[in-house]
C-alpha cells in the first residue's frame, strides 16, 4: 500500500520542525549573550569543577598562582611571601562558599570562565580552547606584602592594610596569623566542610577584610570632621582639658593616662589625642548632623561596592542605642564602635585625597581603572585635618613613626582601645597617610590581644616605622 | 546503522580509562544485543513496510545511544548500573514485541477495552499518587519494582482520547464546528482539564504538558474550520496557563525561561535557583565547545540529574554541540515518519497520531529544556534517558503503533 499523503499531519510535521528549530536559534542567540554580573555560589562551585584556574598575578606580573588542573593549584611563591599572602587569596572557593572577603572568592567568575564566551570567533569552532579560566592581576605588590608579613608575623593578632588613596588600590594586606596554603590536607573544617573561621585566631581569614575592632582615638579625625563640615565655625573651637571639665551628660571622660592638656585647639586636640576636645567638638553637632555625616562617610551603613569586593561593616554606634552615652563613648573610639581596617584607611584616604574616598581596587579590571569616588567632607575640611594629622606625627603621639629626617611627609593618628578593663586586653593601632606626590599611601596597623601597657604611640608606632622604611625604600 | 553503534562501542572502549571490567562488559552485551536485533530485522521483517523498519532502526539507534550515554555516566562506579540498564533495554525490546503482537491480535477490541479502562484508572491513578506518595516533581507509585505514574499517563492517554473523541464515526468526529460541539468533545475537554488540575496538584508538570499539548495539537490539525482550531487550541493554553496560576511553582519554571537575566538577580530563592539552572545549561555549550569536553568527562555536581532529566545537556557537554544538532536532526528524522506514517486500518488513524504526539512532545521537549528554551519539567526522551518504565511506556506504545501501521494487520 502506498503511503498516503496528508495534510493535516504535514501540518502537524511543519509545526514540530518550526519549534524545534526556532527553540535552537534562540538557545545559540541566547548563548551568545551576556547575561547579568552577578553570579551564584553554586553556580561557581560547578564552574570550577569543570574549568582549570586562570593565573593570578599580583601588580608587578609575579605569579601567585595558577591552575595545573581541574580543581587544583599551583602556588609560586616562596615560603614568606606565600604565607603573607594565603589569607588574602583564601582557601578552596567550595571551603568559604565562594566568599568575597577572599580573592579566589571575588576572582572566582573571571578564575573559572564564568565571563567567557566561547564563540565570538568562527575559529572557536572548528578549534575549542581549552577549558581554562582568565588570568587576573591583583593590585597587591608581593614584595611588600613579603616585607610587611615579616615585620609582624612574631604577633599573635596582627593586621597591616596599605592603600593607594589616590586610585583605590590595595597594595598590601597582611594578616597574622595566617596558614599554609599549600597543605590543603591541614585546613580545618567542620562537617559541612567549611572552614573553621576561628582556628588559629581565624587564620584563614584576612582580618583587614573579614573582621571589626574598637578603633580607639583613630575615629576621631573622622567625627571632627563631620563636625566641621555641618559647623565650619568649629575650626576655631576652643576647648579647657582640666580636672572637673570631663564631665559630659552623666559620664566623666578623663584623657589617655589621666593627662589634662589645658588649652586646646583643632590641631592640639588631635595631636595630643585629647579626648575631652574630641567629645565637646562632636557634641556641638546635632543629632542629626551626626547621623547625617556618619552615612556619608560609611559608618553604620553596609556599603555595597562593585566587582563581589566585600569587607565588614564599620559601625559608630554598633548595636546600641543611639543615646548620648553611647555617642560619647564612640567620639572616642570606646563602647559599641567597631571599625573595619580596610575601611578605616579608606575613611584616611579621604582625608589626604581632600575629601575623596575612593572605592577599592583589588582586582584590575578594563572597567576599575578609574574607581568610583565619593566625596566624604570638603576641601577644606579635609586640608585643616591633614595639616592636624602631620602635626600628630610630627610632634604628636605618632613620632615614634615620623620621617621628617628622610624628608618624608607623614600625617596620621594612633589610637589605643581598652576592649576589656577587667583583664586590660587593648587594641592598639597607628595610621600613617604618606603626603609624596609618588607614594600615595595610607598605611594602618592594627594589633589585637595587648596587654594594659601597650598603647598606639609605643606599640603600633615602632611597628608602623618599620614598615614605612621597608614601603618607602623599596621605591 | 549496524556500523555506527560498533563505532560506538569501540569509542567507549577506547576511553573508558579506569573503567570496571563489569560495567564495560555489560555495556558491550547491551550494544551488541542491539546490533544482533538489527540483523535479525534485516532477514525477518520483510512484510513489514519499508518506512517502518526506518523507524525501528531509529528506535534502536537511540537506545543504543542511551546505552553509551548511560555507560559514560556509570563506567568507573563499583555497582551493577550497566547490568540494570542492558536489562531495561531487553525488557523494553520484549514489551514492544508483546505489545505489537496483542494489537496484532486483538486490534479494535484491545483499543476500546484499554480505553475505558484508561478513562476510569487515569484520574484516580493520579489522586491516589497524591495522597500515598511524596509529589516532589511527579507522583511517584511504586509497584513491582517501579512503575511510575508518568509512564501510566503515556500509556493510557492516547486510548483515553480515542475513547472519548471516537476512531472516525461520524457521530464523534473532531470534524465540527466551533458553536456545535457534540457532548464527547465537551466531554473530553473536561476530562482533560480534570487530568491537567490533578497534574499540576502533584506538581507533575510532565503530566500536564503532556496531556494539554497532545490535546491542543489534536484539535489544531484536526479542527473543521480555523474558529474551531483556534478556539480549542486557545483553551488548551488557558488550561496551560490556569495549571501555572494554580501552581506558582509552575508558574516560575515558565516564567524564568522567558525573563532569564531579571531572576539571576531576584531575591525569590525559587526562582534564582531556577534561573541559576538554566544559566548554567545556557553556558554548557561554553564548557564543551562544537566537540565537547570528552568520554566521561560530566561531574556529577553539574547535573546531578544527569540520567535522566538533562541527559541532552550531559550529551552536549561531553560530545559537544554537533553532536547534539545531529540527534535534534535524528529525532526531528523519527517524528516525522511518526506524524506521517498513517495506520492500515483508517479506524485507528486518532490512536496513532495520539501516539505520534507523545513521542513528540517528550522529545521536542527535553531537547529544548536541556537548550534552557523550555522549563525542566520530568519528561523523558524515549530510550536515553534512565527510567525503565518510562522507556517501557515508550516501547510498548511503539510496538502498538507499528502494528497499526503494518500492512498484514487486520483488525478483528
Amino acid at each position: 500500500m502506498k503511503w498516503k499523503k496528508n495534510h493535516r499531519r504535514g501540518y502537524s510535521c511543519i509545526l514540530l520542525a518550526i519549534i524545534m528549530i526556532g527553540g535552537i536559534t534562540l538557545f545559540f542567540e541566547r548563548a551568545g549573550s551576556s547575561f547579568g554580573r552577578t553570579v551564584s555560589t553554586s553556580l561557581l562551585f560547578k564552574l570550577a569543577d569543570s574549568y582549570q584556574a586562570g593565573t593570578i598575578y599580583d601588580r608587578n606580573k609575579t605569579v601567585i598562582g595558577r591552575g595545573v588542573e581541574v580543581g587544583k593549584m599551583e602556588w609560586g611563591l616562596e615560603a614568606d611571601a606565600m604565607d603573607a599572602c594565603s589569607n588574602l587569596i583564601g582557601t578552596p572557593i567550595q571551603t568559604t562558599f565562594a566568599s568575597s572577603y577572599t580573592v579566589l572568592g571575588m576572582a572566582a567568575p573571571n578564575l573559572y570562565g564564568y565571563y567567557q564566551n566561547r564563540f565570538t570567533n568562527w575559529k572557536d569552532w572548528l578549534f575549542p580552547r581549552k577549558r581554562i579560566g582568565d588570568d587576573v592581576t591583583l593590585t597587591i605588590d608581593c614584595a611588600m606584602q613579603e616585607e610587611i608579613y615579616k615585620t609582624i608575623k612574631n604577633f599573635s593578632n596582627a593586621c597591616v592594610t596599605v592603600i593607594n588613596y589616590k586610585t583605590g588600590e590595595i597594595l598590601a594586606m597582611v594578616s597574622v596569623p595566617t596558614f599554609d596554603i599549600r597543605d590543603e590536607e591541614a585546613l580545618q573544617l567542620d562537617e559541612n566542610g567549611v572552614i573553621d573561621a576561628s582556628y588559629n585566631n581565624s587564620a584563614y581569614i584576612n582580618k583587614n577584610l573579614h573582621a571589626t575592632y574598637m578603633p580607639g582615638s583613630t575615629i576621631k579625625p573622622i567625627l571632627l570632621a563631620i563636625a566641621l563640615d555641618a559647623h565650619p565655625e568649629l575650626k576655631d573651637f576652643v576647648y579647657i582639658c582640666e580636672e572637673g571639665n570631663h564631665t559630659f551628660g552623666n559620664m566623666t571622660i578623663d584623657c589617655f593616662d589621666g593627662e589634662f592638656h589645658r588649652k586646646m585647639n583643632l590641631n592640639d586636640g588631635i595631636r595630643l589625642s585629647c579626648n575631652g576636645f574630641a567629645i565637646a567638638m562632636s557634641l556641638e553637632m546635632s543629632e542629626e548632623e551626626l547621623e547625617e555625616g556618619l552615612k556619608r562617610w560609611e559608618l553604620d551603613a553596609a556599603k555595597q561596592y562593585e566587582n563581589r569586593f566585600a569587607c565588614d561593616s564599620s559601625s559608630f554606634y554598633g548595636k546600641g542605642e543611639h543615646s548620648q552615652v553611647n555617642r560619647i563613648l564612640g567620639s572616642i573610639g570606646q563602647g559599641n564602635c567597631r571599625v573595619n581596617i580596610y575601611e578605616l584607611s579608606s575613611m584616611y584616604g579621604a582625608i589626604f585625597f581632600n575629601g575623596i574616598r575612593k572605592d577599592p581596587v583589588l582586582i584590575q579590571t578594563e572597567n576599575n581603572t578609574n574607581s568610583k569616588e565619593t566625596i566624604v567632607c570638603t576641601e577644606e575640611t579635609a586640608k585643616k585635618l591633614q595639616k592636624a594629622l602631620i602635626s600628630v606625627v610630627e610632634e604628636g603621639t605618632g613620632a615614634s613613626y615620623c620621617m621628617k629626617e628622610e624628608g618624608i611627609t607623614i600625617g596620621g593618628k594612633t589610637g589605643t582601645a581598652d576592649v576589656n578593663l577587667e583583664t586590660g586586653e587593648r587594641t592598639v593601632w597607628a595610621v600613617a597617610g604618606i603626603l609624596e606626590e609618588d607614594m600615595p599611601y595610607v598605611v594602618t596597623v592594627c594589633l589585637a590581644d595587648q596587654g594594659k601597657e601597650a598603647s598606639g604611640g609605643t606599640t603600633a608606632g615602632p611597628v608602623m616605622k618599620e614598615v614605612l622604611k621597608k614601603i618607602v625604600y623599596k621605591r | 546503522m549496524g556500523i555506527g553503534i560498533g563505532f560506538l562501542i569501540l569509542y567507549g572502549i577506547c576511553n573508558a580509562s579506569g573503567a570496571r571490567l563489569h560495567q564495560t562488559l555489560w555495556f558491550f552485551v547491551g550494544e551488541g544485543f542491539w546490533i544482533g536485533y538489527l540483523w535479525w530485522l534485516r532477514y525477518h521483517t520483510h512484510s513489514m513496510r519499508k518506512i517502518l523498519n526506518h523507524l525501528i532502526r531509529l528506535a534502536v539507534l537511540f537506545a543504543a545511544i542511551g546505552l553509551f550515554y548511560q555507560y559514560q555516566c556509570n563506567y568507573r562506579k563499583e555497582g551493577t548500573e550497566m547490568l540494570q540498564i542492558v536489562v531495561d533495554d531487553i525488557l523494553c525490546f520484549v514489551a514492544a514485541h508483546f505489545s505489537y503482537w496483542v494489537m496484532y491480535k486483538y486490534g479494535e477490541r484491545f483499543i476500546e477495552k484499554v480505553g475505558k479502562i484508561s478513562l476510569m484508572l487515569l484520574p484516580f491513578a493520579l489522586l491516589y499518587s497524591r495522597f500515598v506518595s511524596h509529589p516532589v516533581s511527579g507522583c511517584y507509585i511504586r509497584l513491582v519494582g517501579g512503575f511510575l505514574t508518568f509512564a501510566f499517563v503515556l500509556i493510557c492517554w492516547p486510548f483515553a482520547t480515542v475513547a472519548l473523541l471516537g476512531k472516525g464515526d461520524s457521530r464523534t468526529s473532531l470534524y465540527h464546528s466551533f458553536y456545535a460541539m457534540p457532548l464527547n468533545q465537551v466531554i473530553y475537554l473536561a476530562y482533560m482539564a480534570v487530568i491537567i488540575l490533578l497534574a499540576s496538584i502533584n506538581n507533575d508538570f510532565g503530566t500536564a504538558m503532556v496531556v494539554g499539548g497532545s490535546a491542543m495539537i489534536v484539535f489544531l490539525v484536526y479542527g473543521k474550520d480555523w474558529i474551531c482550531k483556534l478556539g480549542f487550541s486557545l483553551l488548551s493554553v488557558g488550561g496551560i496557563l490556569g495549571a501555572c496560576l494554580w501552581s506558582k511553582k509552575l508558574w516560575y519554571r515558565f516564567f524564568v525561561c522567558i525573563n532569564l537575566e531579571a531572576c539571576i538577580n531576584t531575591e525569590d530563592q525559587y526562582l534564582a535557583a531556577q534561573s541559576e539552572a538554566l544559566v548554567y545549561l545556557i553556558q554548557n555549550i561554553s564548557f564543551s565547545g562544537p566537540y565537547g569536553a570528552g568520554f566521561g568527562t560530566i561531574p556529577k555536581s553539574i547535573f546531578p540529574n544527569r540520567a535522566t532529566d538533562y541527559v541532552v545537556s550531559g550529551i552536549l557537554y561531553q560530545q559537544g554541540i554537533l553532536i547534539v544538532l545531529i540527534l535534534a536532526a535524528i529525532t526531528l528524522l523519527f517524528l516525522i515518519i511518526l506524524m506521517k506514517i498513517e495506520p492500515v486500518k483508517k479506524m485507528e488513524n486518532r490512536l496513532a497520531f495520539m501516539i505520534a504526539l507523545i513521542f513528540s512532545i517528550n522529545m521536542v521537549w527535553v531537547i529544548l529544556c536541556n537548550l534552557s528554551v523550555l522549563p525542566v519539567c520530568g519528561l523523558s526522551f524515549p530510550w536515553i534517558a534512565q527510567g525503565t518504565s518510562t522507556n517501557l511506556a515508550f516501547s510498548i506504545l511503539l510496538g502498538i503503533f507499528l502494528a497499526m501501521g503494518n500492512e498484514g494487520y487486520r483488525s478483528k
